[in-house]
Parts: C-alpha cells; sequence; structure tokens
C-alpha cells in the first residue's frame, strides 16, 4: 500500500523550474529520504505534496487524496516540519503545542495527556513553561518534531529537521524518528547531510529539479560502486 | 573602499528584488504630493451657510448680494426662527448661520451702528474662524461701500500687499511641508526598517563578525535609500514647481544640497532608531512616534509653532524637520541663499553628527 | 469554536509578552493626547507686528499703542524704514509691517484720502488673512475714534458701522481641543485597526509561522476570526481608554449615547481590520505592508477633515471620500460626542460603514491564500 504516490509533479516560477516532472512512491511505514544540495526542489516538492504549493502540473496522491482537490483531507492525515522553524517564539513549549493540537481538534483531556506523554519522551518537561525563544535549537527542532505529530498523522514532512544542531542531537532525532515510524507512520524526511542517507529505507537523489537516482541505500552504493551515500552523491551530483 | 563597494552592491541587489516595495517607495510620494497639493488648502469655497433675515430690507439683501456673490459662501436655507437653526447646524451640515436683526436700514441710518449675529458651529474650529474671517471682510466691505456712498469725504485707504505669496496660494505652506514629511518616510523609515530587518533575521550579527568596518556595513546600507530619496525629492521638486506653480527663487544647486544634507540627517535618525530597536516592527512603531508624528505636529508645517505653549517650541527643536522646512521655504520662497540660512544647515549637520556617534556607540555595546 | 478561541488566547498572549507592543499601546493613546491638542491648533495666538511710523503724530501713536493692548499682536516697535522691515520679514522675526505715511494726521484732519499700508507675510495664508483681519478692525477703530473727538462732522455723515457678534455653538469655550481630541480617537481606533493588524500578520508570513498553520487542516475564515476578534478587543479598549482619558484630561463629555457610539466604532474597527488584513494578505513583507498602510493612513486623515477643511477641497477629491471609511467615522464622532446627535442623524454614516465591514471583510478572506501559487 503506498501512501505517497507522485506523478510528473511540476513546478515553476517563472521561468525557473524548481521541480521539473518528477514521479515516485512511497510505501506504508517507510522512512523515505530526499537528499540533494541548497536549491535542488527538495522543499519545494514537499510543499506541493502537504498542500501549501499548488502544482504547476502533475498530480500527487498523499494519504488517498489528491493535493490538487483534496487537500483539506490531506491537512488532517499529514504532519509538516519546515525548513525554517515556524513555532511561535513567544508562546512557550506547552502553549505551542496546545496551540496546535486544539487546531487539529483533538480532544481537550486527550490532548493534555498527549503533550506530556511527548514532552517525557523528548525529556523535555521541565521546559514545559518555558518561551521557545529561550530554549536551544536542538530542543526546538525536537519539539517542532513533537508537535507535527501530535495528532498523530499518517504521513509526516520533514523538511531539512536537522540542519545547524549539533550531531549529538541529530542523533536522537533520529532514534525519534525511528520511532515514530515502527508505529507504521510514512515519512519523508529531506537532508543535505548524506550520513543521514545510511538510515532511510529508500532514498532519492535530487538535482536541479530532478530525481537523478532512487532505491535503498545499499542500491545506490552498489550502481555507482562507491562506499558512502556521499561518495554517490559526489560522483552523480557533480559528474 | 572597496569593502563599501561591495556592501552597496548587495543592498542595491535587495532593493531591486523587491519591485514591489522599490515601486511602493518610488509611487508613494508622488502620488502623496499629487494628492495633497491638488486637496490640501485652507481656503473655503461654497461653505454651506443659512440666513435669516428678520429685515429684509433693501440694504438687508444687498448685504447678502454681497456675500453669495463671493464663492466662499453657498445659501442653502432661509429658516425662520433660531430653532430652526440648530436643525440646519445638525440636519444639513451649515457651517454658518448669519442673523440679520429687524430694522437694520434703520438702525444704519439713525443710529449709524448696528450689530449682525454670527453663528459659528465650532465643533470645527478652524473652519469657523477662516469663516468669520470671510464674513468680517464680506461686511468691512459693506460698510465701506455704505459710507462712502453717503459722504464724499477723504478717508483712509488701507492698502494691504501679501508678501510672498500675493495670491494666496496654500502650496506655498504645504509643499515645503510634504517634501519633509516624504524624505523623512523614505530614508529614515526605510534605513531604520532594513537595518532592523538585518538584525531580525540574524543577518546583521554574520556581517559583523567579518572584518568589514562597522562604519560601512551602516553607510553602505543608508546610502541606497539616500539615493532614492533624492531621487524622490527631485521628483517633488519638478511637480510642486510646474504643476502647483511653487516659486523657485533660490539656486537650485543650493536647493539639491540642502535636501542632502537633510538626507543625511534623516538617514542618521534612522541609523539611531535602528539602533534602539531589535525588530522591524519596532523600527516602524518608533520611527511612527518618535519621527513622523513630532514631524507632522511640531515642524510648523501645518500648525503655526509660535501659538503653541512654550514647552512644545522648545522641543521643536529637537527634531530636524522644523530647521529645514525653515531652511526650505526660504530658499524656494524668499530666493535666499547661504548667507541667511547657514544656521540651519550647521544645525542639521550638527545633529547628523551626533546622532551618528551615538548610533555607533549603541552598535559597538551591542556587539 | 474551540479553534477559533485557542486562537484568541495565542493572540493574546503574544500580546501581553511583547513589552513594546503593550507600551505602544498604553502610552500611544497618553501621548497623542498630550501633545495633540495643544500643537494641532490653527488658532493664531501671536502675530509679530512692527511699524514703520513716518508720521510721528497723535493718531500715528494711538494706532501703534492700540496694538499693544491686544493679546495676540506682539509690537516689535518702530522700524527705520522699509529695508529694515524687509529684512526683518525675511528672517521671519515679524508677520505684519503697517506703514503711516508722512502728514497722516495732517491730511485726516483736512480730510483729504490718505493711505496706510499694511505688509504681511503671506506664505502662510491662514496667518496672513487673520491677520490683516484684525490689523484692519484696529487701525479702523483707532480712525473712528480720532475722527469723533477730533473732526467734527454733520450728524447724518457719522460713519455707520455694522458690527459682528459671534455665537459659537457646540463648543462654547472656542476651544479647538473640542475638535482635536475626538480627531485622537479615530486616529487611535485606525491605528490599532489597520496598522497593528496588517503588520502582525504580514510578520507571521515573514518569519514562517503562518505556515504551520496554513499546512493545519484550519479554515481560513477561523483563522482570520481567531486574529481579528483580539485585535478588536484591544480597539474596543483603547477607544474606552481614550474616552476615560477624554474625559479626565479635557473634560469632554460624550453628548450623546455612549452605547451607540461604541456600536458605531466596533463597526469601523471592523472595516479597518478587514483592510489590515487584506493589506497583509496582499504584501509580501513588513515593508510593504507598513507602506501601503501608512500610505492609505496619510490618505484618510488628510481627506477626512480633522487637520484641513473639507470645504477647500475640489469636487472629485470630495467623491473620493466617499470611499474614505475615517471621514464617516469622523463624521459619526463630531455629531454624537460634541452635538449629541441621536441616531438618525448618523444613520447613513453607519449604514455605509456597515457596507464597507462586509465589502472589505469578505475581500479580506478570499486574499488570504493558505496555499501560494
Amino acid at each position: 500500500m503506498n501512501s505517497i504516490e507522485v506523478e510528473h509533479l511540476t513546478k515553476k516560477f517563472g521561468d525557473f523550474i524548481a521541480v521539473d516532472d518528477i514521479s515516485f512512491q512511497v510505501r506504508e511505514g517507510e522512512i523515505f529520504g530526499f537528499l540533494g544540495a541548497n536549491g535542488a526542489g527538495k522543499t519545494t516538492a514537499i510543499k506541493m505534496m502537504s498542500g501549501l504549493l499548488r502544482p504547476t502540473s502533475g498530480t500527487a496522491v498523499v494519504a488517498g487524496y489528491d493535493v490538487l482537490t483534496q487537500s483539506k483531507f490531506i491537512k488532517r492525515n499529514i504532519g509538516y516540519m519546515s525548513q525554517r522553524f515556524s513555532l511561535y517564539n513567544d508562546l512557550t513549549v506547552f502553549e505551542n503545542m496546545q496551540l496546535f493540537g486544539t487546531i487539529y481538534k483533538i480532544p481537550r483531556r486527550e490532548l493534555k495527556n498527549r503533550i506530556m506523554q511527548s514532552l517525557e519522551q523528548l525529556d523535555m518537561t521541565k521546559q514545559a513553561n518555558l518561551l521557545v525563544s529561550s530554549i536551544p535549537l536542538g530542543w526546538k527542532q525536537k519539539l517542532a518534531f513533537a508537535t507535527a505529530i501530535l495528532h498523530k498523522p499518517k504521513i509526516v514532512f520533514l523538511d531539512e529537521p536537522t540542519s545547524g544542531v549539533d550531531p549529538i542531537v541529530r542523533r536522537e532525532f533520529w532514534n525519534l524518528i525511528y520511532q515514530t515510524a515502527s508505529t507504521g507512520v510514512t515519512i519523508l524526511v529531506t537532508t543535505h547531510y548524506m550520513d543521514e542517507a545510511e538510515y532511510c529505507h529508500r532514498v532519492s537523489i535530487m538535482a536541479d529539479g530532478k530525481i537523478r537516482l532512487l532505491g535503498t541505500p545499499e542500491e545506490l552504493k552498489r550502481q555507482v560502486g562507491v562506499n558512502t551515500i556521499n561518495d554517490v552523491f559526489v560522483a552523480y551530483v557533480k559528474h | 573602499m572597496n569593502e563599501l563597494r561591495m556592501i552597496l552592491k548587495k543592498e542595491f541587489i535587495h532593493i531591486l528584488r523587491d519591485r514591489i516595495t522599490l515601486l511602493l517607495v518610488l509611487a508613494m510620494p508622488v502620488a502623496l504630493v499629487l494628492l495633497f497639493g491638488f486637496t490640501i488648502s485652507t481656503d473655503i469655497h461654497n461653505a454651506k451657510v443659512a440666513v435669516l433675515d428678520y429685515s429684509k430690507d433693501t440694504h438687508s439683501q444687498r448685504l447678502l448680494q454681497k456675500m453669495f456673490s463671493s464663492n466662499y459662501f453657498q445659501i442653502v436655507s432661509y429658516p425662520n426662527t433660531e430653532a430652526e437653526i440648530d436643525f440646519q447646524f445638525k440636519e444639513n451640515n451649515i457651517k454658518l448661520a448669519l442673523i440679520i436683526p429687524q430694522n437694520f436700514e434703520e438702525q444704519l441710518e439713525k443710529e449709524h451702528v448696528v450689530t449682525l449675529q454670527v453663528i459659528n458651529d465650532v465643533s470645527d474650529l478652524n473652519v469657523a474662524s477662516i469663516l468669520n474671517n470671510y464674513v468680517r471682510a464680506v461686511v468691512r466691505d459693506f460698510q465701506d461701500e455704505y459710507n462712502s456712498e453717503r459722504s464724499d469725504e477723504g478717508d483712509v485707504n488701507i492698502v494691504t500687499k501679501m508678501q510672498y505669496n500675493p495670491n494666496m496660494e496654500s502650496v506655498y505652506m504645504f509643499v515645503p511641508g510634504i517634501i519633509t514629511l516624504i524624505m523623512i518616510l523614505v530614508t529614515a523609515l526605510m534605513s531604520s526598517i532594513t537595518l532592523a530587518r538585518e538584525k531580525e533575521t540574524g543577518t546583521m550579527r554574520m556581517l559583523f563578525i567579518t572584518p568589514v568596518k562597522k562604519i560601512y556595513i551602516i553607510i553602505g546600507k543608508v546610502i541606497p535609500y539616500m539615493i532614492i530619496s533624492f531621487f524622490s525629492t527631485i521628483v517633488i521638486i519638478i511637480i510642486s514647481v510646474f504643476v502647483f506653480k511653487m516659486p523657485l527663487n533660490g539656486s537650485i544647486f543650493f536647493l539639491l544640497l540642502l535636501c542632502i544634507i537633510f538626507m543625511l540627517t534623516s538617514a542618521s535618525f534612522g541609523m539611531l532608531i535602528s539602533a534602539v530597536s531589535t525588530t522591524q516592527l519596532d523600527a516602524m512603531m518608533i520611527t511612527m512616534m518618535g519621527l513622523f508624528l513630532p514631524t507632522v505636529l511640531l515642524s510648523g508645517f501645518l500648525f503655526p509653532l509660535n501659538s503653541m505653549p512654550m514647552i512644545f517650541q522648545l522641543i521643536a527643536n529637537v527634531f530636524p524637520a522644523k530647521w529645514f522646512i525653515l531652511a526650505i521655504k526660504d530658499v524656494m520662497i524668499k530666493g535666499s541663499g547661504l548667507s541667511d540660512v547657514w544656521a540651519y544647515l550647521l544645525v542639521l549637520l550638527g545633529m547628523a553628527v551626533v546622532f551618528i556617534s551615538i548610533s555607533l556607540k549603541m552598535l559597538d555595546k551591542r556587539n | 469554536m474551540r479553534t477559533i478561541l485557542i486562537l484568541i488566547k495565542k493572540e493574546f498572549l503574544q500580546v501581553f509578552r511583547n513589552p513594546l507592543l503593550l507600551s505602544i499601546l498604553i502610552v500611544a493613546p497618553m501621548v497623542q493626547f498630550m501633545i495633540f491638542p495643544f500643537c494641532a491648533d490653527y488658532e493664531i495666538k501671536v502675530l509679530d507686528i512692527a511699524f514703520i511710523d513716518n508720521d510721528h503724530s497723535k493718531i500715528s501713536h494711538d494706532i501703534i499703542h492700540s496694538f499693544d493692548a491686544s493679546d495676540i499682536f506682539v509690537s516689535h516697535g518702530n522700524l527705520a524704514n522699509k529695508q529694515e522691515a524687509e529684512e526683518m520679514m525675511k528672517h521671519d522675526k515679524i508677520d505684519i509691517v503697517i506703514e503711516i505715511p508722512n502728514h497722516f494726521e495732517q491730511q485726516l484732519l483736512n480730510r483729504e484720502k490718505t493711505n496706510i499700508a499694511i505688509t504681511a507675510n503671506a506664505i502662510n495664508t491662514t496667518k496672513a488673512g487673520i491677520g490683516v483681519g484684525y490689523t484692519q478692525e484696529i487701525i479702523g477703530t483707532c480712525l473712528q475714534d480720532f475722527s469723533m473727538q477730533h473732526i467734527v462732522v454733520d450728524p447724518n455723515q457719522i460713519p455707520a458701522s455694522v458690527n459682528l457678534s459671534y455665537i459659537y455653538w457646540y463648543n462654547e469655550q472656542m476651544n479647538y481641543q473640542n475638535l482635536i481630541v475626538p480627531g485622537i480617537l479615530v486616529i487611535l481606533v485606525t491605528l490599532i485597526g489597520c496598522y497593528v493588524t496588517a503588520l502582525n500578520l504580514v510578520r507571521e508570513k515573514e518569519i514562517g509561522t503562518i505556515e504551520q498553520v496554513n499546512v493545519t487542516p484550519i479554515r481560513r475564515w477561523q483563522f482570520l476570526i481567531g486574529k481579528m476578534i483580539p485585535f478588536w478587543i484591544l480597539g474596543m479598549a483603547e477607544f474606552i481608554l481614550g474616552l476615560v482619558i477624554m474625559k479626565l484630561m479635557f473634560g469632554i463629555n460624550v453628548q450623546g449615547s455612549i452605547p451607540m457610539l461604541l456600536g458605531i466604532t466596533s463597526i469601523y474597527l471592523l472595516v479597518m481590520l478587514g483592510l489590515g488584513f487584506f493589506i497583509s494578505a496582499v504584501s509580501e513583507n513588513q515593508l510593504q505592508a507598513m507602506f501601503i498602510v501608512l500610505f492609505l493612513f496619510i490618505v484618510f486623515v488628510l481627506l477626512s477633515g480633522l487637520f484641513t477643511p473639507t470645504e477647500g477641497m475640489p469636487q472629485w477629491a470630495r467623491y473620493i471620500n466617499y470611499l474614505n471609511p475615517m471621514s464617516f467615522y469622523m463624521e459619526v464622532i463630531k455629531k454624537v460626542v460634541l452635538k449629541g446627535s441621536e441616531f438618525v442623524s448618523v444613520q447613513r454614516e453607519t449604514i455605509v460603514l456597515s457596507v464597507m465591514a462586509v465589502i472589505v471583510n469578505v475581500g479580506a478572506i478570499l486574499s488570504y491564500q493558505d496555499r501560494t501559487k
């Protein structure tokens, strides 16, 4: 069963083609990596799949719904974490989670439990009443993730979730991703850290708006004949 | 110097990329100056008036004739009682009512003194005082005519001369104010906001880490807006001279020099504002409250400064706008040169120096 | 409903955590009330006058001294010649110069024609017009007194004088503050309604928080209402604060019905809020939003007749004014606060504002895109 099916998806901004006719499928419960340099078109692709941006042509079916016509239903079933930290800095950790939980119509009592549970899991219980602006970036990213999955979405889009955070937090973050995926949630994650690709079930390498390579990390390495994904990337994208 | 060129280039790229903002910045001054020029006027035409004439004799008719042949007034009703006048004020929005007493003619001829009643709607005092002035002029005219008809005696002719503005054009007063307002808006507001934006998004810190001198970073941010503002100023001056027939009696080069100095002062005020604010919102609010409002109120451009309480007359000295308006009026209308306005220029330059040094000091402390 | 409530809560938390915004909300009205009423005043209270007395006679002294008695004129005494007068006028030392010719008194006594010259600095036309008016009045009285005392005339030829007595309605103390103070209320409500909200929404766009909201299944009208209600409440609170300051500082009581005033104000606020959101929906960053708001604000204020009389405007400007919500609201404020008008008198304005509120808000909802093109 596929939770994301993308066909010939294209996005043009004027003359500039940000995403150029990409097609792929993501299976349920899969961790799917979107690799590529900055400006390769990863964010644009994610924004189209999550209903933030209207595609120029092509279609995508997300969680069984068409992005062109049924974005309202898609939004109920996805979680999204933006490249730029976009929770409210002037609200506390708890208030942010409460705000988004309520918007997703999680019942009041249930919401409180879930927030508490989630904060415990993140080891952030003590920070619940701190303003988001005052906590370090690594924790902010973990909070953003926890907020994105609070309403138990079927699919989570993570756009560069680990950029700018230290290696320890990155490790923790990937643990969170694994835990979430193990409950059957599909995860689509973009990154420009090539080592992170090794954690994904399947990766696609994007350059200039096109998908150049797609497969499991092992397949890609074998195909190109190198030992790390980084080498794959260097060999393939830079020619 | 090379560094400065780099910073300037970066800033120009920013400005040119954000076309909408650029368009707004360039179009707004023109739109404002046209709108101001065509609409602001302290002259009143066709003010609605009601007349309660108890006499209805030849002399009262003649007075009214005089009154309404001017285009100041437009008679909208002839109420019969004073109670009706109240209604006319509330419902018909008349601005003034004139009551001519009974036996107007008789009083005039026998007692030589007669008193008319003028009722003003002073919920708008400006209009009221201007209209009263018109009424006074009309009545004086009537009186003089009446007197000269009755006697051929010599009398005193009061000759008035309206110096600098013989046609009594309102634009003479407003155009310098508008130029000031727009220069402040573009230079001070834009430079304070873009500086604050770099702070808000954190790019300022990146720039400060580089070995580029701080003063270059700041100058590089400010100069492009000074150029835009200078361009707008020239457009405004052209419009005011050719469309609104504002005189330009002084030297045009001196006028432009004056504008450049004022831009420097406003830009340095903008820097000061950005030094104390951390977000764009802060910068805007402070510019509005700390610069825009005082400029409108305390620069003498709309409201006569020497009629204000002393404390405000003193406060007004702190804001650059007052000095610039004094200077630009003198240069454009009176044709003054450097020998007349050097003191104002010195004040403006002095302010620029003070603002720049304070803001640099504050930036040093922060980083 | 719960969604909207949590959005309202969010907005209030943010406002109360922003010390600058809060201080502006509280300090701005205070400052405006402290500055505007004293500065925004066209009334000419001071006129600097000087004389060139070529006659040095009793009547010329009488004329010069009669200006000393006036509250408005500040006399700078006798000047030597025209050059000196011109120099002083050029440097803004004097507003008006009166020149009395040689043999003036003699000519008067001989009943010959003679001239007095008044020169006024007319760059400020209001000041010049009013100044000349007063000057003529004072000189006229002087001359009349003089001729009564020194010239024997045929009783039939006593010059007649038509005097004016003024009655001031709706503002008996002739207090400029009574106009400007209610005007500040209008400015306050407009600033909160339009400026603060426009910047607020576009800021969420610029810093990216709006994206996190847009990806949720929230409806756009829910989001806008969640933004609108808090600022509507703030605007009303600001208005009430303004009313209290108006009463305490200036002793101005609302002559008409306060509930009616609050009702119409809330409609006006809706217009401004909708306009603010519309602007923020169509602009890309705070800078653009601010420029548009500022432009509209200046135009609104200008055309509303707060600072300059609308009677002097050309017809086309008056037509534009039909689109200016501020001028309708200003009319309401003037009528209800100062004149104590009943609802019938402000019915038209209320209807117009309501229609504007509907149009602007529908426009705001339609133009707010949760998915970019």
